[in-house]
């Protein structure tokens, strides 16, 4: 028996605050322009450099380093769009990036799992990715999947088995690209054209996306840069994703970091439509502090930065990968971690980027916890209901039942209470928790909701044929994969 | 004249002053200063104390590179100076970097940095650096261990593919093996045949003291 997938339930970005003036803005759009003209980035591709240098780019050959004037910078983007489809299995999962909705995404490529049964650590494996897939299925705020850990059964083709195992599992889209060897790429690619039906509708409602990381300070991945070409052609969204880190890869101030991160997300952009105008390309600066004393990678750092770097990418015109998330550095469920995921989604609405969230893992993205991605629903939940729009009139004022009853008695007896008493949407742990005999831990009550969704929620699968093809084209792309370490 | 010499390079080692270290240390050759004291009594108490600083939460890691720096400046002009016989002391000689296709520079710079605070001799080759470029540095620096970092879980198997290449390059006998960086474990390191594992800068001396035998 297959299930029925929830309709997505998006954050409606009306609530925005703004904490960055247009003067500053502009302010750190002009110290991007001097950086990519001054300073420049490094591209370790041929191809790359190729493509700057017809354009009439500054490129020195040598150290691999283009230098943008700042009117190439506008003319480039002046082609990227503001707006685009995420496209789901069937159209009611499309989501569209156009500033009007936040869409929560889960978290991203970590690398090691609590097992549902040993309740051991252990390294993660396809059959997580699906199992998570399937889940997130089931979540109505999840819109969209990010693979949470890495298919590490499967070596080289990792990320393209990791997108397999979304795109088999899940009717919401799929972010299936990610850095690969450039020749498996097309692997990918082929993929996403199987499951949209064919070329044209890829374009138009591509069902996978790609994250490429820009390497901090101020360079590309040669394989990542030419992974992307590979998706810009072929219409398939990517974001670049900077990953300053203050005081290690970047300047140990918030401005410093934004503004070096933003030069290389830009880069990598300008470069897309310049190889391919028009490409769908969004933009994503995750700041971070190196820890003074221990090196360690520290994510919860007391700065708006999810809000900024959402102005900075609509100031760019184009959409945003970011904007406030439930992510956090805790190693386990508790205070800390509640607190930190709970902060973090009560920024995504005023924030309003249009893909957040980064739902279901702990440990800086590294670990996964089953029950987590429960607990992070459950918080956003609670902030979407706080956030969405109130409507009422007259009617809704009770007034008759309130005459009827009058002053003392009660209101027990009315037929408009047994109409409404059930209305009231608790979420669904705390309803369990309070409904219960007795209290349980909410790490109790998430983990017993996850197992029931594990248990019973079967996504309708995909037609057999299309089955077939994407078992045929992994296959092809695992032995490209054994020639390319050969 | 040398004692003071000595004494303001490794002040400026403890300042993090790079070019001051370079100035003292010119004016020592200048002044005929032997270049092994200057090390041995100048920059190596200097660096060590810039560890006691770090270890007693006085430093934090910015302050602990700049120290390193400082120590190498002067070194790359006094080692040239030593007369052949003469030596510097070292804990052991490191050859350290991360692997091909792999990017993540700051793991493994961190791990060079706290070794070289302990007085390993550490040559960092940089990132993405296969099998190969391992080799060679290691049997240009006469290395005693050789570090090698992966970030990503695809990558990790280069640290497997270069423990082969020092078996085939016949070097597996006289370099011990310490692995790193986020996705590695102990158990990784066990299964691919490594000496060592460390999971963050500090242990990773702990782990080379001990592939050497020294006292930690
Ligand atoms: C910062 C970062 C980046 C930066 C690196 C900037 C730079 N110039 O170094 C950028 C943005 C470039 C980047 C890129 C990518 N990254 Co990255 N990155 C990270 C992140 C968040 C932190 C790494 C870091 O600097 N930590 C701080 C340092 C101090 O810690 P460390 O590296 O772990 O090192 C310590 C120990 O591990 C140990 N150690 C390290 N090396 C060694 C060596 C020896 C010998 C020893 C003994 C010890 C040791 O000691 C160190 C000091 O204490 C990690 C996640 C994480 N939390 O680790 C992801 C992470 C490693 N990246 C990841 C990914 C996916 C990528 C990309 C593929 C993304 C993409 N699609 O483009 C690219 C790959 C680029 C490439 N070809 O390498 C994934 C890997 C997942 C996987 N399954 O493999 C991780 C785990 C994040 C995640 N969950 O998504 N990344």
């Amino acid at each position: 028996m297959n299930s029925k997938t929830p309709d997505i339930l998006a954050f409606s970005s009306e609530n925005k605050r703004e904490v960055l003036s247009q003067t500053q803005l502009d302010t750190l759009k002009d110290g991007t322009l001097q950086i990519l003209q001054e300073v420049g980035v490094r591209f370790p591709s041929a191809k790359a450099l190729d493509i700057f240098a017809d354009h009439g780019a500054d490129v020195d050959r040598n150290t691999q380093i283009v230098r943008i004037s700042a009117d190439l910078v506008d003319k480039a983007l002046s082609t990227a769009p503001r707006s685009f489809i995420l496209g789901g299995r069937e159209p009611r999962f499309d989501l569209i990036l156009d500033g009007k909705h936040s869409y929560l995404s889960t978290d991203g490529c970590g690398t090691r799992v609590i097992d549902l049964e040993t309740r051991q650590e252990r390294h993660s494996q396809k059959e997580d990715v699906a199992r998570m897939a399937r889940i997130s299925d089931a979540l109505p705020l999840i819109g969209f999947f990010w693979p949470l850990v890495s298919a590490q059964d499967h070596g080289l083709t990792a990320p393209l088995h990791e997108c397999h195992a979304g795109l088999t599992n899940t009717l919401k889209h799929v972010r299936g690209g990610t850095t690969v060897f450039p020749e498996l790429a097309p692997y990918l690619v082929e993929m996403a054209t199987v499951v949209a039906g064919s070329d044209a509708e890829r374009r138009k409602r591509p069902p996978i996306c790609a994250n490429i990381c820009t390497i901090a300070p101020l360079a590309q991945d040669e394989h990542g840069i030419e992974t992307a070409l590979v998706f810009a052609e072929a219409g398939i969204p990517t974001s670049f994703m900077a990953m300053p880190t203050m005081g290690s890869t970047a300047p140990a101030t918030p401005w410093g970091a934004l503004v070096s991160g933003d030069a290389e997300v830009v880069s990598a952009m300008v470069l897309m439509q310049l190889a391919h105008p028009g490409a769908p390309v969004f933009h994503s600066i995750e700041v971070s502090l190196m820890h003074p004393r221990t090196g360690g990678y520290v994510t919860g750092v007391d700065f708006p930065f999810g809000t900024s770097t959402v102005q900075i990418a609509h100031n760019w015109n184009v959409p945003s990968l970011g904007g406030g998330g439930t992510s956090c550095d805790a190693k386990d469920i508790g205070w800390y971690s509640g607190s930190a995921t709970g902060m973090g989604a009560a920024f995504i609405p005023v924030s309003g980027g249009e893909i957040c969230g980064y739902l279901g893992m702990l440990d800086g993205s590294m670990l996964l916890y089953p029950e987590q991605i429960i607990l992070d629903h459950e918080l956003c939940y609670e902030v979407y209901q706080a956030y969405r729009e109130l409507k009422f009139d007259e009617a809704d004022l009770a007034l008759d039942v309130i005459k009827s009853v009058g002053p003392g008695s009660h209101f027990l007896r009315e037929k408009h209470t047994r109409e409404h008493i059930r209305d009231f949407l608790l979420g669904p742990i705390t309803e369990e928790i309070y409904l219960g005999d007795e209290r349980r831990s909410s790490r109790e009550v998430a983990l017993e909701k996850f197992n029931r969704i594990n248990d019973t929620h079967q996504p309708e699968p995909l037609p057999m044929e299309k089955l077939s093809e994407l078992d045929r084209i992994l296959a092809a792309a695992d032995k490209e994969a054994a020639r390319l370490q050969a | 004249m040398s004692e003071e010499l000595i004494g303001k390079l490794k002040q400026a080692v403890i300042d993090g002053e790079p070019e001051d270290a370079e100035i003292f240390a010119k004016q020592a050759l200048d002044q005929s200063v032997d270049p092994l004291d200057c090390i041995n009594l100048g920059l190596t108490p200097g660096i060590q104390e810039v560890g006691e600083l770090f270890s007693k939460g006085d430093y934090y890691l910015p302050e602990l590179i700049i120290g390193a720096d400082a120590m190498k400046a002067a070194l790359d002009i006094l080692e040239p100076a030593l007369v052949s016989g003469q030596e510097r002391e070292v804990v052991g000689r490191v050859v350290l970097g991360t692997v091909a296709g792999d990017l993540h520079e700051i793991g493994k710079t961190l791990v060079g940095t706290m070794l070289t605070a302990n007085g390993f001799l550490v040559t960092d080759i940089g990132v993405d650096q296969n099998s190969e470029a391992f080799v060679a540095a290691i049997k240009e620096n006469k290395a005693d261990i050789v570090g090698a970092s992966a970030l990503l879980t695809t990558t990790m198997l280069q640290q497997k593919k270069l423990i082969e290449a020092l078996e085939s390059a016949g070097i597996r006998d006289s370099v011990k093996v310490m692995i790193g960086g986020a996705p590695v474990t102990d158990l990784y390191a066990q299964e691919i045949g490594a000496d060592g594992y460390a999971e963050d800068a500090i242990s990773a001396v702990d782990i080379a003291y001990r592939l050497m035998d020294a006292p930690v």
